[in-house]
């Protein structure tokens, strides 16, 4: 018995042990950590002559602008670029940042938010804003903004996510299009159509001779649930409900209802594009990025996705494709209620200060903010990618970029844009509607099913 | 000579007290916080409302979860016999006299559970992969084409193949306890058996089976506890998808914490885990005995 008894401990011992070392294990992108502290040393040692002058000028900072990528993302670009020549005027203040990727920051920063353990600066997605806000979390930007002698070049709504009760919080770091159409002309003209449709009856057309043909109508890859709710029906949407619904839908009035007629049809629509075979078959078990790579390398004809994409596309597409990639946006809906020439876009991501800060610190990490994520900010970004930004800049002459990137731009002038459902509705309401539509779209949930459980969702936030 | 057999009580508790620290900081004064946490109404920040056990009464109409404890009881059942069945066949086979290289096979049939939990998970959606993954290669193969689907978006089929990696990168680890287990039997007993003409699956059945109980207790418990937690490969392979199909009681959790805000429920949620996991363990562990008291 007492050896039987020593070895149950033993083992029981080791699988504790086991445990443990796993739990540690899995605290992983050490890598990640180790590179951003590298990248804060560094920095720290650019401002250590500060510490002669006896003053004590410190911002902390998290944001997820990793700087080995500054090369694919234009916004990090700008971003570690602002920062440098900001150094450069502020010798005296040091800024200590903490850089991880994206999906690790959404996580990190909610748990230090939770425990109001919040850096100076920090990244906030639009539809955090309520939640931190009401958690008092967040300090006004409004006077801030005010007196900015560059104001009024900001884009009209750039601040609409950012705003709770008439006051603003955030500036914007990105201008951001979520639903955009990448189709490639030459395999669209070998079907027998010039441009991309505009109605679906034609477009269902095409996706029928795709597929006798043997190429994918549009690739696509919804394993993350938020892909078929950002790119298409954030924009899909709006065709059929108009912009109304979806402001009462974001002010939570009570007024507009996911069980809106308007709306199931639109989720209907949904259904119909993975029934009718629209999408590679793989759809829904494949990420966002394998989607667009059927595309890049020339075997589907279009695909769906936002502006981050065309640094991808740019970057990893055949040179054929490349060349022949055009810009649109979805077909317009028959009696919808929404314009035709719409599609989602706004920013998705502001940076904010924090609320806990004295008089002296907010003045220095106001000043920081507009140095780093003005006009200038804006004026990088269109200069060397030719992107759209938050701000209205100076004409530059687009020639010098790729025609992706032309294309791009074209499409954008002739388009208004309406609000990103994952960016401005309830974090609780997108949950459900992404998981939802990857259900509805494997044909296991019909369209009035799913449309009553997100106003399910949506009316325990009005109960409170 | 007593003395020096057993320490005295001050060195017993000097020794102890470290790990006792560590152990109590990082595990239980978590669950309690945890505990704490579910009775309010809390989306992170300083604005908690507290609500008693609203929250922990909700857990039972919650429909998700309620999805996601099917869920993992179906995994614990179908590891319980996939993990720790396999291991059981294989350490016999390890034990009998006709395998060579005993080593070697143990080494390598515990490899798969050295692996990251990521790891495995991304080579087996490859392995599910509708272009190039194995299965649909096979299948074109050997002609069945109409067979060829991307599997992990057979809400039918989704969970058993997310079962799948889970019980093959185990077997290797439970293998080891019990061969450990087996080694402790002292051999003359094999052999008495052998000669008494017990052989294949009467040898199993009646006299190693009753010899490793003990040891398969352990197993039992190790793998109930683990696959309540299971989330690694899952979240990795299916991210829970296709919509709530694969979802378990970790990743339910985990999305209401940080995807959805509700920090309250959230930690409501893991309390709710822990208890249906004692539950359970505790529940399996008192039927193993009592239906092994009455034998006796």
């Amino acid at each position: 018995m007492r050896k039987r008894m020593k070895v149950t401990a033993v083992l029981l011992s080791a699988a504790m042990l086991t445990g443990l070392l796993a739990a540690c294990g899995s605290q992983s992108d050490s890598k990640i950590e180790d590179k951003s502290e590298e990248g804060t040393q560094e920095i720290q040692a650019a401002g250590e002559n500060a510490k002669d002058t006896g003053d004590d000028k410190v911002i902390t900072m998290m944001h997820f602008n990793l700087e080995e990528r500054r090369d694919e993302e234009a916004d990090y670009d700008a971003f570690y670029t602002r920062l440098e020549e900001y150094q450069k005027n502020h010798p005296d203040v040091t800024v200590n940042q903490s850089v991880m990727e994206v999906s690790d920051y959404q996580t990190k920063i909610q748990a230090q938010a939770a425990v109001e353990d919040l850096p100076d600066v920090f990244y906030v997605k639009g539809s955090w804003f309520n939640n931190f806000v009401s958690g008092d979390l967040l300090s006004p930007l409004d006077e801030v903004i005010d007196g900015y002698e560059k104001k009024d070049t900001y884009r009209e709504g750039i601040f609409q996510a950012a705003t709770v009760n008439d006051k603003v919080y955030g500036l914007p770091t990105q201008f951001s299009v979520t639903s955009l159409v990448f189709y490639n002309e030459k395999l669209w003209k070998e079907i027998g159509y010039d441009t991309f449709p505009d109605n679906w009856d034609d477009f269902y057309a095409a996706v029928e001779k795709f597929n006798e043909k043997g190429i994918t109508p549009v690739a696509f890859g919804n394993k993350d649930k938020w892909p078929a709710e950002s790119c298409i029906l954030s924009a899909l949407g709006d065709r059929y409900t108009g912009q109304d619904w979806t402001a009462s839908i974001i002010a939570k009035d009570g007024g507009a209802k996911f069980t809106d007629p308007e709306f199931v049809s639109a989720l209907q629509h949904m259904q119909d594009l993975a029934s009718k075979e629209v999408f590679n078959k793989d759809f829904s078990t494949i990420s966002s990025l394998q989607g667009i790579e059927y595309y890049s390398q020339g075997k589907a004809a279009t695909t769906i996705t936002g502006y981050w994409d065309i640094t991808n596309i740019l970057s990893n597409a055949t040179d054929e494709v490349k060349e022949n990639t055009r810009v649109g946006i979805l077909p317009s809906v028959e009696g919808g209620k929404g314009e035709a020439a719409m599609t989602s876009g706004g920013c998705g991501w502001y940076v904010g200060m924090s609320n806990n800060l004295s008089d002296e610190k907010k003045a220095l990490v106001e000043e920081f903010l507009l140095e780093i994520y003005g006009y200038e900010y804006s004026e990088y970004v269109t200069e060397n990618y030719g992107l759209v930004t938050a701000c209205q800049t100076a004409e530059v002459d687009i020639s010098q970029f790729p025609t992706l990137t032309q294309e791009y731009l074209r499409c954008l002038n002739n388009v208004n844009l309406t609000p990103i459902y994952d960016i401005l509705m309830d974090g609780a309401v997108i949950e459900v509607m992404n998981s939802g539509l990857q259900e509805l779209m494997n044909e296991t949930k019909d369209a009035q099913t799913l449309a009553e459980e997100i106003q399910a969702a949506q009316e325990e936030l009005l109960g409170k | 000579m007593k003395s020096s057999l057993k320490p005295r009580p001050i060195i017993f508790i000097s020794y102890l007290i470290l790990p006792f620290l560590l152990y109590t900081f990082v595990v239980f004064v978590p669950v309690i916080l945890a505990a704490y946490y579910g009775c309010f109404e809390w989306a992170g920040g300083p604005k908690m409302k507290f609500i008693g056990l609203g929250n922990y009464a909700q857990l039972f109409q919650d429909k998700e979860f309620i999805r996601a404890l099917k869920n993992n009881i179906y995994l614990v059942v179908v590891c319980v016999f996939g993990q720790i069945g396999f291991a059981f066949l294989f350490a016999m086979m390890l034990g009998g006299r006709r395998i060579r290289m005993k080593g070697f096979h143990r080494t390598m049939s515990f490899f798969p559970s050295v692996l990251s939990a990521v790891v495995v998970g991304f080579i087996w959606t490859m392995i599910y992969d509708y272009n190039y993954g194995l299965f649909n290669s096979i299948l074109r193969g050997i002609g069945m084409e109409d067979k060829v689907q991307p599997w992990l978006a057979n809400e039918k089929l989704a969970l058993p193949l997310v079962a799948l990696p889970l019980i093959w990168q185990y077997i290797g680890y439970y293998l080891i306890i019990i061969s450990s287990g087996m080694a402790a039997v002292d051999p003359q007993i094999f052999e008495m058996a052998e000669i008494d003409g017990a052989t294949g699956w009467k040898k199993a059945r009646y006299i190693t089976l009753p010899l490793v109980k003990n040891v398969l207790l352990v197993c039992v418990t190790l793998c109930i506890a683990g696959n309540m937690k299971a989330f690694d490969h899952i979240y990795v392979m299916t991210g829970g998808g296709p919509g709530t199909t694969t979802n378990v009681m970790a990743m339910y959790a985990y999305n209401t914490s940080f995807i959805t805000y509700k920090m309250g429920y959230g930690s409501a949620l893991s309390i709710g885990i822990l208890v249906v996991s004692l539950i359970l363990v505790g529940g399996i562990r008192g039927i193993i005995g009592r239906i092994s008291k009455e034998k006796e």
